[in-house]
């Protein structure tokens, strides 16, 4: 594994889900990297959990996040009608937001389609060196996120000067 | 007469709430969950402008894009990508597709609003 490259994109990943909890609860949340490999969400209503896959020819990841009903439609800020949808949506809006990090290393990893599944219990659990766990705890309730990437020894990120990304929320029109 | 706009987003929800932003603002709405729907929709409707995600299942938004502007009918068609990706590359290969706009998620939705009622006036 390598450890370099890991550490950019968990660095890069843990702002990225900073920013997009902070812009659906409207403030910052509490994100930490728990001690107990092991981490669950709990809601008597159910809780979700919701997967979606990134990678190029060089690397290779995956995210899973965990919310509670109550949480997920908490942060939506809106009368969503699929509660399971919605948070779909927001993972594949931290894969986005990843992504854009990711490019001011060169890197564009094609990003595939969330797969939620509505639970009744569910826990995560940080076995290998590839597997990081997050916790974060927000205005709306706690949210429980693992990713698991696959990077190459021999693989090396630099970090461009130049804007390669547009802002989140910015409207350009050409 | 109010515009009409074609939301195509494979997120029930996203489709929901830029129609919601739009609808607010006096454009009809249609809906369309992937680039093979959207473009059947844009050939058999009246649509005066296109809010269009990037990544969708069956056909994604830039290759519907490219696929409509090959037809002269629509070379004039406004189609704005609504997207959590930003990455300049993929900009560019939008723009070069024929899109007119770009936005990424969480979208502002009065800037969203504005935009769309500038294009559709065109």
């Amino acid at each position: 594994m390598n450890q370099k490259a890991v550490v950019v994109v968990q660095s890069e990943f843990t702002q990225a889900l900073s920013q997009l909890i902070e812009c659906y609860s409207g403030s910052p949340p509490l994100v930490c990297q728990p001690d107990e490999a092991k981490q669950t969400v709990e809601d008597g209503d159910g809780v979700l959990a919701t997967t979606i896959g990134f990678g190029d020819e060089t690397f290779r990841g995956s995210l899973l996040m965990l919310a509670s009903k109550k949480t997920t439609i908490s942060l939506s800020q809106s009368n969503v009608t699929s509660v399971t949808d919605w948070f779909g949506e927001l993972a594949n809006q931290l894969a986005g937001r990843l992504k854009n990090k990711l490019a001011t290393y060169g890197v564009l990893p094609q990003l595939g389609l969330p797969v939620t599944l509505e639970c009744s219990e569910i826990s995560v659990r940080s076995q290998n060196d590839d597997t990081r766990l997050w916790q974060i705890e927000s205005n709306e309730g706690r949210l429980v996120v693992l990713l698991r990437l696959e990077v190459p020894d021999d693989l090396e990120w630099k970090r461009a000067d130049e804007t390669v990304t547009a802002e989140e929320g910015s409207l350009s029109l050409f | 007469m109010s515009a009409t706009v074609l939301i195509v987003d494979d997120s029930e929800t996203v489709r929901q709430q830029v129609g919601a932003a739009l609808s607010q603002a006096g454009m009809q709405i249609l809906e369309a969950r992937d680039g093979n729907e959207g473009q059947k929709m844009i050939e058999s409707r009246q649509i005066d402008c296109v809010v269009c995600d990037v990544n969708m299942p069956n056909k994604d938004g830039i290759e519907m894009v490219r696929d409509v502007k090959k037809n002269a009918k629509y070379r004039d068609l406004p189609i704005i990508m609504l997207t959590t990706e930003g990455a300049k590359e993929l900009i560019e290969k939008a723009k070069s597709a024929g899109a007119c706009g770009w936005v990424v998620k969480p979208f502002k939705a009065n800037l969203l609003v504005s935009a769309v009622q500038k294009l559709a006036a065109r």
